[in-house]
């Protein structure tokens, strides 16, 4: 049949035509929709594998943790580094060395519908005594400020002043305790704490013997030393024991030796009314605001507000009153006396004499010195330990110094500066001074002092001369009071009994020792770690790190400037290679019905 | 028979019935197809949705599980004024402690819902030491308070239950 024109016609075409224009715009829309499907799904995805990632590395720390130590190495971390591939027993979790000595590397990968996640930690299988900041262990401690790094005792622990922040893990045995204005409210432990800490006794494993036996120089018995740090060496000259011997001294009595008669003129008085200064008192209360200085090591101290201080005038006063009146002569026997010597014998302090002088290089060298340290200051450029049985008297600044004569710490023999990391030191420094008696800051040593170090005492305490402890740990001043200005300190304190630099009276005023301080925590000892520094068989955490790339397009070197602390080594295994590894050994989560 | 006159023809212009039923189905069948892909886009979007926002929110509850302190071993179970100040929409999280939230496994956990959320259902959070989720506290690592696992669990208003996030933690050794 055919069509005429006006049958002919284009409205199929132009449907049709429609048709895919629209069919077109839901592709497009089916299209977006899908791919923003695809995206969702996966950072879903990458986030429980995040999540499961963590998880496994948080088995591996409890393994860890929970693990014991064979000789000084964690027996988990052991067993792991000898197996192929070298994961932890139970998880998934690879074990690399990391550079440093017995740093490692944990890495604990995740893989959830096709997406993948990990995360690292760094742990030492050990952990050195220097990552105590304070550690006490048969009194409470009292602290302030700002005090970073661990704390510990295995009594109270007395938190001072009020806005105390203290970033590390604070741990105590019989709870803590707020005084000076402290409170809970004003008082962060943003490191965690736990008030309620099991007892530990890490002095008591510091072996002397081996000290000894490590020691590059080990001095003679019954011969005190003053210690001199000169940088890079270190001079010790040698005394012998202060003596007592007994002297004689001739001291004078009157003796009577007769009588004689003799005329004797003696004054007349009369009484009379007079007006007479008489000098009188009165009590006045003064207010007093506690003194909050940071980071200090103080004692005693108490609530008082004020104090009643006595003032003295003199008053006119209408008094009746013996007046001199003349003078009259009378006979009396008169007893007559003569001086006659007479010698006792008294104990005298003889002074060491000085025996010799030698110069050794630090050298990263242990020093046993086999009696008292009478003195100790200077400047260290390198590492050594200091280590005695006796009594240590830190009679001057003890200050890290690099070869370009720059200080660990900016402003360390200031009180009103700012005592900050030094960016232009250059760090391969490390002091120990390890003594089983007292650790004590001299006081003739200078108003204004630093000290860099690890400071441990066995048996005694580290602290200013002249303070001493109750059996309570309580202070109190014997001889002279010696006020300083301030002690900034870059190190940790370990010690058995508490540390008191700063003596409070109960108006919460400084009376004996610095009244300012600061103590930073030396982080980098655990790196430098001073020659001998014990250590105790707990492993060590660094925080857990997010590895980057959700699929790991690069591999990644993982070196970190050691100068932050962080481990590196020349290369560790790149994250890529660590999923392949332990593609068949990952932690298995149960995914029985209930997980997608 | 007459043939049709021009004028004629002016008249019966237009579409046959058979053109018109031609392109009806057809277009039928076309707009069929892509109203089928439209909804199974909205489909996929209701589903991505819904997967994506119980993923953050239980993202936020792992994130709160792992700021709270870890706690001591004679914690007592937490209270609901604890449980509240936790599961809140706020920053402050209280002094509950991890170890305070275990229950045994197998047990109910901690279950809430969320208001405004926009499916039907409740979030259940589960704190115990049963680490590889096999009903038992008998295996290695399980049955102390060294380590915990979290897992997050939705069950929906069907009453069937997924599992949306799941970790571990363990405890801080300072």
């Amino acid at each position: 049949m055919n069509r005429s024109k006006l049958q002919k016609g284009s409205a199929l075409s132009v449907i049709l035509i429609l048709a895919m224009g629209v069919g077109s715009v839901v592709t497009s829309f089916l299209g977006r929709t899908l791919v923003e499907q695809s995206r969702v799904s996966q950072r879903a995805s990458q986030m429980r594998a995040y999540r499961q990632a963590m998880g496994q590395l948080e088995l591996a720390k409890a393994i860890i943790n929970g693990s014991g130590f064979a000789g000084t190495n964690n027996i988990a971390v052991a067993t792991a580094r000898a197996s192929n591939p070298p994961v932890i027993p139970g998880t998934g979790v690879f074990v690399e060395d990391a550079g440093p000595a017995r740093w490692y590397r944990l890495v604990s990968t995740g893989e959830y519908n096709r997406e993948t996640a990990a995360t690292t930690a760094f742990v030492r299988d050990g952990t050195p005594y220097v990552s105590y900041n304070y550690y006490v262990e048969e009194h409470p401690l009292g602290i302030s400020g700002r005090p970073r790094g661990k704390l510990h005792t295995n009594e109270e622990m007395n938190f001072y002043f009020p806005d105390g922040y203290y970033d590390g893990y604070v741990t105590a045995v019989d709870g803590f305790d707020y005084q000076a204005g402290a409170t809970i409210a004003n008082t962060t432990l943003a490191g965690g704490s736990n008030s309620a800490e099991v007892a530990k006794d890490l002095l008591d494993t510091i072996d002397f013997a081996a000290l000894a036996a490590q020691a590059a120089v080990v001095t003679p018995v019954d011969l005190e030393a003053d210690v001199t740090l000169l940088d890079a060496n270190v001079r010790i000259d040698l005394y012998t024991k202060p003596s007592i011997v007994q002297v004689p001294v001739t001291k004078f009595k009157k003796v009577q030796t007769g009588v004689v008669w003799s005329p004797v003129t003696v004054t007349n008085y009369v009484k009379q009314y007079q007006w007479v200064n008489v000098q009188k008192s009165k009590k006045v209360w003064v207010p007093v605001n506690p003194v909050n200085e940071g980071g200090v090591d103080v004692g005693g101290g108490g609530n008082v507000t004020g104090y009643w201080q006595t003032q003295y005038y003199w008053q006119l006063e209408w008094k009746l009153v013996n007046v001199p009146s003349g003078t009259t002569t009378v006979w009396k026997w008169v007893a007559t006396y003569a001086n006659v010597p007479y010698t006792v014998m008294v104990n005298q302090t003889v002074a060491g004499t000085f025996v010799s002088t030698n110069t050794y290089a630090a050298a990263d060298s242990i020093f046993f010195i086999s009696d008292n340290v009478r003195a100790l200051a200077g400047n260290l450029n390198g590492k050594c330990s200091i280590i005695t049985t006796h009594d240590v008297l830190v009679t001057g600044s003890l200050r890290y110094r690099d070869s370009s004569g720059q200080y660990a710490y900016l402003n360390g023999l200031s009180n009103v500066l700012a005592y900050t990391p030094n960016p232009a030191f250059v760090r391969n420094h490390a002091l120990g001074v390890i003594a089983k008696g007292d650790i004590r800051y001299a006081r003739t040593s200078p108003a204004i002092m630093e000290v860099n170090g690890s400071l441990i005492s066995t048996n005694g305490m580290v602290g200013m001369e002249g303070i001493v402890l109750d059996n309570a740990g309580n202070p109190s001043l014997s001889g002279s009071q010696s006020l300083k200005t301030s002690l900034r300190r870059f190190g940790t304190i370990m010690a058995a009994k508490r540390p008191v630099s700063s003596l409070l009276n109960n108006m919460n005023q400084v009376i004996h020792g610095f009244q300012e301080g600061q103590s930073e925590y030396d982080e980098g000892l655990i790196t430098y770690l001073p020659p001998g520094a014990p250590q105790e068989d707990v492993a060590m955490w660094h925080p857990n790190m997010r590895a980057s790339g959700a699929n790991f397009t690069f591999g990644g070197t993982g070196v970190y400037d050691v100068n932050s602390v962080t481990p590196i080594a020349a290369s560790l295994t790149p994250i890529t290679t660590v999923r392949n590894q332990v593609q068949n050994v990952k932690f298995d989560w149960g995914c029985t019905g209930v997980c997608n | 028979m007459m043939r049709p006159t021009a004028a004629h023809r002016r008249h019966v212009a237009g579409f046959t019935l058979f053109e018109m039923m031609l392109v009806t189905a057809l277009m039928v069948a076309v707009f069929s197809a892509l109203a089928l892909g439209v909804r199974a886009g909205h489909t996929a979007n209701q589903a991505i949705a819904r997967r994506t926002a119980l993923t953050i929110v239980a993202d936020d509850l792992m994130d709160r599980l792992f700021r709270i302190s870890y706690g001591q071993a004679t914690d007592g179970a937490a209270t609901a004024a604890e449980l509240s100040a936790l599961f809140d929409d706020d920053e402050d999280l209280g002094t509950v402690t991890l170890t305070s939230l275990e229950v045994f496994s197998g047990s109910t956990g901690y279950q809430f819902e969320l208001a405004n959320f926009p499916w039907p259902g409740q979030f259940d959070v589960i704190v115990s030491t049963d680490l590889n989720n096999d009903g038992d506290e008998a295996d290695a690592n399980e049955g102390t308070n060294a380590i915990y696992r979290i897992d997050i669990n939705f069950i929906h208003a069907d009453g069937t239950t997924e599992r949306v996030l799941e970790c571990m933690r363990a405890r801080p050794t300072g």
